[in-house]
């Protein structure tokens, strides 16, 4: 259902593509994390030799391999073999040794930020990935983009200025797409005169720029992870709201804008389905 | 009126004066920006490819977009035109910071001079906009084979990007510097204003000549989700020389092969019987009448009208009928048969225009002074 809703033909996202998973304190996005590197590791893993392979690239910092590890393996996906065989680039940065606050004692390098350094790291992983095929793609995921603020030390510049270069790392023929994470509620959106107040007008733009909302000016598409609205349920655990910003993702014909769908987590799946309907 | 705009763009600048400056903001409400400014970029691109426009040549400062999205013919633009080298890019989109330089030495220079195509000029320092303006200017000289008397257009894609690395007072320095250049016919460029401070946009907003606000249709609160992302208007205020400002209202629909604009329609322009044909509630009967129907109604004459002899009606208000009356003087009855049937008819009634009433009940007296509201307790 919910590749229906992102238009997804299941053989990894376009290139130069920017996923925005945006989620709040009441209901995490984290499984949406989980159940797109699923779908990128397993679509191609069965295909045939024409089938382009999705590579991923995955840059953690809230939760450990194990984390991801154990949810994977009860939806039936192997991250352990994926890992050796390849595919998947696990770079935790959690672990102790992380290279954002170890590169103080690397004074070699000449590198202004953390970010920097972290994107030396992941050009590094994705030109040094065997390719097989020049139309082979590759994902990096960010989980998550917030807590790239604050080993940036809170400047969200930084933040858009590394999933700008990771988004226009060239491999083979294609550029890599992002698939990230970020918290929309830990940073307030609009000023005590908002749109609400102000209206569009001049008087409305008494603003301060976030970085979820400038991530949603850059993204291609959003999905946002919301609790239901209309309280708490025992079978509907929360809703999703997929926004086509550009076509990159879906013809224009079949592009519907904006899209609500409501999700029950399972044990060993994730189910989607329409406002209303069942499951 | 979008025509307008795009002819101001064509027309470029006049001897004397400053390049015009065309800015599209748009918010994170609409998102449809960019495919305003595309809409522009591609009508100023058939302009430059049939010579049509003062300027020969264009400069695309890609900041947001890839430069690909310029130099390869994507499908959303207009007929099939395939760029020649008037259009020159400036890629601040691959290595805006000179990271790749320090990651990959060797390799990424040799990666830009040979992948990529004679048209795109990468640019590794946008924090430096001396630099930059040096980059954009090479490349406008590029665009128009060196030729001095040749004008060329630039297009910022993103403003916002660019204020990211800069402070306002560098920005606008180097926005200004770039519309005084002798070689400059336009400046096309493309703000994202929820991400800045009001005054940010508004000494932006006081650089160009032309803006476009890009709104939502409706006004929504900032809660409410977009209902139609391919739907909007735009408020396109243009400062003349003299100083008249001009603003009007288009509505646009993005479509497959572009941007479509059109005038806003108000509520009252629309045909009512259709907005009446859409409340009727779908039955299997007809409600609706045909023509014929509806015309067969309008000859029914009903009870209180005046009927049969086709005189105007008039209502009785105590004098005499001064027509009637008229007539009376000279010693003519105006209609001398009717006053017969009518004597006749009172003849043989008898009683001509009582009224009978039965009064329900000899509980009810008439016009007691008791109030009739007495029992109600308020």
């Amino acid at each position: 259902m919910l590749e229906e809703a992102l238009d997804w033909k299941g053989d990894g996202l376009p290139p130069g593509a920017l996923i925005l998973i945006e989620d709040c304190v009441a209901a995490k996005g984290g499984f949406l994390l989980t159940f797109m590197l699923k779908k990128l590791l397993t679509s191609s893993a069965h295909g045939d030799g024409s089938f382009a392979r999705t590579r991923v690239v995955f840059v953690a910092m809230a939760e450990p391999f194990s984390h991801y590890g154990r949810i994977a393996k009860k939806q039936g996906c192997n991250l352990l073999h994926c890992r050796d065989n390849g595919q998947l680039v696990f770079l935790d940065l959690m672990a102790a040794g992380n290279p954002l606050t170890s590169q103080v004692r690397g004074s070699t390098e000449q590198v202004s930020s953390p970010l920097q350094r972290l994107y030396q790291i992941v050009y590094g992983i994705v030109k040094k990935m065997k390719s097989h095929n020049a139309s082979d793609r590759t994902v990096i995921m960010i989980d998550d983009a917030s807590l790239l603020e604050i080993s940036a030390g809170g400047k969200s510049d930084q933040v858009l200025s590394f999933l700008q270069y990771c988004r226009a790392i060239h491999t083979g023929n294609n550029r890599c797409s992002v698939v990230v994470l970020v918290h929309g509620d830990t940073d307030f959106r609009y000023g005590a005169a908002g749109l609400d107040s102000g209206g569009y007008g001049e008087q409305g733009g008494q603003t301060s720029s976030s970085l979820a909302q400038e991530l949603d000016h850059i993204a291609d598409v959003t999905i946002s992870v919301d609790p239901l609205s209309t309280g708490l349920a025992n079978d509907v655990h929360g809703q999703v709201t997929i926004t086509h910003w550009s076509d990159v993702l879906s013809s224009r014909e079949s592009r519907q804008g904006v899209q609500t769908l409501q999700f029950k987590l399972m044990e060993n799946n994730t189910s989607f389905f329409h406002p209303g309907g069942c499951l | 009126m979008t025509e307008a705009v795009a002819r101001q763009l064509r027309d470029g600048v006049a001897v004397g004066e400053q390049a015009p400056a065309v800015m599209v903001r748009d918010t994170l409400d609409t998102r449809a920006g960019p495919a305003i400014s595309d809409h522009f970029f591609s009508s100023l691109c058939s302009n430059i490819e049939a010579a049509r426009a003062q300027a020969k040549g264009l400069v695309a400062v890609a900041l947001r977009r890839t430069p690909e999205s310029y130099t390869v013919t994507s499908p959303f633009r207009k007929g099939n035109f395939k760029p020649g080298h008037w259009l020159q890019v400036v890629d601040c989109y691959t290595d805006p910071l000179g990271w790749n330089k320090v990651a990959d030495p060797g390799k990424e220079d040799n990666s830009s001079q040979t992948d990529l195509p004679t048209q795109i000029t990468v640019c590794h320092d946008v924090t430096n906009l001396t630099s930059l303006l040096a980059y954009v200017l090479d490349s406008g000289q590029a665009a128009v084979d060196n030729r001095a008397t040749e004008r060329f257009v630039v297009l910022i894609d993103s403003v916002s990007v660019l204020l990211r690395y800069h402070t306002l007072p560098a920005l606008t320095s180097f926005l200004s510097a770039l519309r005084s250049c002798g070689q400059v016919s336009a400046v096309l460029w493309l703000v994202h204003a929820d991400l800045h401070e009001s005054r940010v946009v508004a000494s932006i907003e006081y650089l160009s000549t032309t803006v476009i606000h890009v709104e939502p249709q409706l006004q929504l609160p900032s809660e409410a989700k977009i209902l139609n992302l391919r739907r909007g208007r735009i408020r396109v205020r243009t400062k003349k020389r003299n100083g008249r400002v001009r603003e009007q209202v288009e509505e646009f629909f993005i479509e497959l092969v572009g941007v479509n604009f059109s005038p806003v329609t108000l509520v009252k322009d629309m045909n009512p019987p259709t907005v009446m044909k859409t409340t009727t509630p779908k039955v299997q009967f007809n409600l609706d009448l045909s023509e014929k129907e509806r015309e067969d109604r309008s000859k029914v004459i009903l009870p209180f009208e005046h009927q049969g002899d086709g005189r105007e009606a008039h209502i009785y208000d105590g004098r005499p009928d001064p027509v009637d009356s008229q007539f009376r003087k000279l010693g003519l009855s105006r209609n001398p048969s009717k006053d017969n049937d009518s004597q006749n008819l009172g003849s043989s009634q008898g009683v001509v225009g009582e009224i009978h009433y039965l009064r329900d009940s000899d509980d009810e007296r008439p016009d007691s002074d008791e109030d009739p509201d007495d029992d109600l307790d308020i």
